[in-house]
């Protein structure tokens, strides 16, 4: 029997994996579904009205580390230690000074992370000059309008 | 060799082997873990947990299953066999941890039995692609139960060999379950060409060792002598001193063994677990089986006292140079005076029977097999790793959804029940239009349960709750703590009246393709939490009142989901049962409801694709 078993063993494999079906795709999404999604301009007509959140959400201590990874002109990676809640469309705030004390206007960018599907890595554009020292971020999430994270970048 | 009830009769090599075992499994999934969770940061520490202790198990059987037609092909490889049994009980362990883990995850908490929802969730099996594959598994899993139960020499001794063995040769019922089980589930989701190319490896390898070794046997069984009363074996001095010669003496083995200037014959099949006797030594004056070194005297074919077990007896003569041997056995235990062997026909020159020999309990092993086996130990640690990290690194892509276990939060917002149990959370600081004014958090209760029944009666009004927020790409759900539900009398400071529910806005009809998942495992709770693996508990969370999300699927990874519901609006949850983790394309009207996607469709218009 077993060496019957063992025989079968390569036909049943070759069912089963025979079987296996791929997932369903649409070649291309209707243009209905193409106009329920936000678009950046929608994001970024939201964000300045979140600095009072910034604000409150750095006095409460809501900070969580991150590193620069890497300066690239214009732009910085920087890898924080905790998952972002929403990895598509962020929307964050530069300020030389901590949070809660001074947000200066027109400080609200649109961000891009650098790898969406790890979550990790926020790739962010830098104003003109590159504040020396310490750069403080506030981070939101635009699709639900949360803060995410007030992240303290070591510049 | 052991005369009395002992649980385990531990001796040094038995030990080293253990700890040999232990830090291989150790080693497997430190490796398995360690690279997942390197590679994958979004794997949820229960999907790692349940894919390390199963591929270790699985791989672990076969290695199990490799011993015995590796020592049949090559001696040095029986230290290996010396203590298969206890690699056998750590297979069914970490089978077991496999699947206990498995059934916590994904058939409890629900509005089913466990064991039940085994059996039952896999609603639909139209193509062998949708084949229950959960109990292929704890049909195996039982199986390693009867064996582990029954490994023991207690077993061994009470069901008699030849039934034990029968017994023990359900293994092979049992890797084949497993093999259909990690093909017909894991498989149908993976998509790495490489989880492909080892497990046919490992079908090949196993297939490929037993056929050879069986081929070996064959070769054996095909030198037998004429049938006769007197069978010839071969001439004395082809055995070598200490050793024996097989032969087929009317359709059973026999061992003729030398010792010095005797000949006796004995049955070759050890009474212990059937061990090859003729391809052991004399070693203090007895039979010793190659496999446990159980002994027997090879004038009575008994093992010395206070040892019970006993073999058949053969009568052996050596005639014009040629041992033959009597083709009647007497009873098992019966003397019979050894032949002599005249001088003329014994060996004129020492003869190679100095080979090492290898016995379990004896205090050192020979250094030549103690050198093999250390080499074939460091291959298989070596081959582990590699595994552990290759398997790893070949697994889908983990979503990026989270689910913040334990961390519990509290949020203010507006009850709504359609077009699914929601908390309408103003946005912060929100300027523009009223379609964006709030966030839905779809609610769910803990487990596998809708959470409508504990949010029904504050439909409409301001709450604060508390629960655990699940998120991935766009969409959050809570957990809600039950009892946490605190109905408020006004809106909290700083929040704008409301709307009670935003308006519905109609985008068409549109014609997707893609999935049907649970919103709660697929948002972040399971990770990952669709496709054909997922399916039972998919099914489960959904038979539960989990909301019914859509994941609609197009070309270049692209993804998005939504709420799917009847088209008077209603919750599908027992319609689509039947349709959940199958590729399926839905024709429907789209709508959206403030930042929620809805999907409006009757189960006739949901079409299973078939490719």
């Amino acid at each position: 029997m077993f060496l019957a078993l063992l025989l079968a063993a390569p036909a049943g494999l070759w069912l089963a994996l025979a079987a296996r079906e791929r997932p369903a795709r649409s070649e291309e999404f209707p243009a209905a579904l193409e106009r329920a999604s936000w678009s950046a301009d929608q994001a970024l007509a939201l964000a300045p009205a979140r600095q009072a959140h910034a604000a409150q959400a750095a006095q409460s201590g809501a900070l969580i580390a991150a590193r620069v990874k890497e300066v690239q002109g214009q732009f910085v990676l920087a890898e924080v230690q905790s998952p972002i809640i929403e990895p598509d469309l962020l929307a964050y705030a530069l300020s030389s000074a901590p949070l809660g004390t001074e947000l200066p206007a027109g400080s609200w960018l649109l961000g891009a992370i650098g790898d969406a599907a790890r979550g990790r890595c926020l790739r962010l554009a830098l104003p003109e000059a590159f504040p020396p020292g310490e750069l403080w971020l506030a981070v939101f999430s635009l699709a639900h309008g949360e803060i995410v994270a007030s992240v303290h970048v070591q510049g | 060799m052991g005369h009395a009830y002992r649980a385990v009769q531990w001796n040094p090599f038995k030990r080293r082997y253990d700890a040999c075992a232990a830090a291989l499994v150790l080693l497997y999934l430190g490796c398995f873990v360690g690279v997942t969770a390197w590679l994958e940061p979004e794997a949820t520490i229960e999907s790692l947990l349940i894919r390390g202790f199963g591929t270790a198990g699985f791989l672990l059987l076969h290695l199990v299953l490799s011993i015995g037609p590796l020592a049949r092909l090559d001696a040095r490889f029986l230290p290996l066999l010396y203590n298969r049994r206890h690699l056998g009980v750590v297979t069914f362990s970490l089978g077991l941890v496999h699947g206990v883990l498995s059934l916590v995850q994904y058939h409890a908490l629900g509005v089913l039995n466990p064991l039940a929802s085994l059996f039952q969730s896999q609603v639909g099996t139209r193509t062998l692609a949708e084949f229950p594959f959960q109990p292929l598994g704890l049909l195996a899993l039982a199986i390693l139960f009867l064996l582990a139960a029954t490994s023991h020499d207690f077993w061994l001794a009470n069901l008699g060999a030849p039934l034990w063995k029968a017994l023990h040769m359900s293994v092979y019922v049992a890797w084949f379950l497993l093999l259909m089980h990690v093909a017909l589930g894991i498989l149908q989701a993976e998509t790495s060409p490489l989880l492909v190319a080892l497990l046919a490896l490992g079908v090949t390898w196993i297939l490929g060792l037993h056929l050879l070794a069986a081929w070996r046997e064959r070769r054996i069984d095909s030198k037998a002598g004429a049938s006769s009363d007197w069978i010839d074996v071969c001439a004395p001095a082809e055995i070598a001193d200490g050793r024996a010669k097989i032969a087929l003496v009317a359709g059973e083995r026999v061992a003729v063994f030398r010792y010095a200037d005797k000949l006796s014959a004995v049955a070759n099949a050890c009474q212990h677990q059937n061990g090859p006797l003729g391809e052991g030594r004399i070693i203090d004056g007895c039979i010793t089986c190659p496999w446990h070194g159980y002994q027997y005297k090879p004038d009575c074919g008994a093992s010395p006292a206070p040892f019970t077990e006993k073999v058949a007896t053969y009568d052996v003569r050596v005639e014009r140079g040629r041992v033959l041997v009597k083709s009647a056995p007497y009873a098992p235990g019966t003397r019979v005076e050894p032949a002599c062997i005249p001088a003329e026909s014994m060996p004129r020159h020492a003869s190679s029977a100095a080979s090492e020999f290898f016995v379990g309990y004896l205090p050192s092993a020979p250094p030549g097999v103690l050198r093999f086996v250390r080499g074939a130990a460091l291959a298989v640690f070596v081959l582990a790793a590699a595994l552990g990290c290759a398997l790893a690194a070949s697994q889908r892509t983990f979503a990026a959804g989270r689910f913040e276990f334990g961390q519990l939060r509290k949020f203010s917002g507006v009850i709504a029940l359609e077009p699914a149990t929601s908390l309408l959370l103003q946005r912060p600081g929100f300027v523009g239009d009223q379609a964006a004014a709030h966030s839905h958090y779809l609610l769910v209760a803990p487990g596998k349960h809708g959470a409508r029944d504990l949010v029904q009666a504050f439909d409409g009004r301001w709450v604060e709750v508390e629960g655990t927020l699940v998120h991935r790409a766009g969409q959050a759900m809570l957990e809600l703590k039950p009892g946490s539900i605190v109905a408020l009398a006004a809106p909290p400071d700083g929040a704008s009246s409301l709307a009670v529910s935003p308006k519905r806005r109609a985008l068409g009809p549109v014609t997707l393709r893609g999935e049907i998942v649970d919103s709660k495992c697929h948002l972040g709770v399971m990770n990952p939490g669709e496709l054909a693996a997922h399916r039972a508990c998919a099914t489960l969370c959904i038979r539960g009142g989990i909301p019914v999300l859509f994941l609609a699927r197009g070309s270049n990874a692209q993804q998005r989901q939504m709420l799917l519901v009847g088209s008077d609006g209603r919750a599908l949850n027992q319609e689509v049962l039947a349709l959940v983790a199958d590729p399926v394309e839905i024709t429907g009207e789209l709508s959206s409801w403030g930042d929620l996607l809805v999907l409006a469709a009757e189960p006739a218009q949901i079409r299973r694709i078939s490719h």
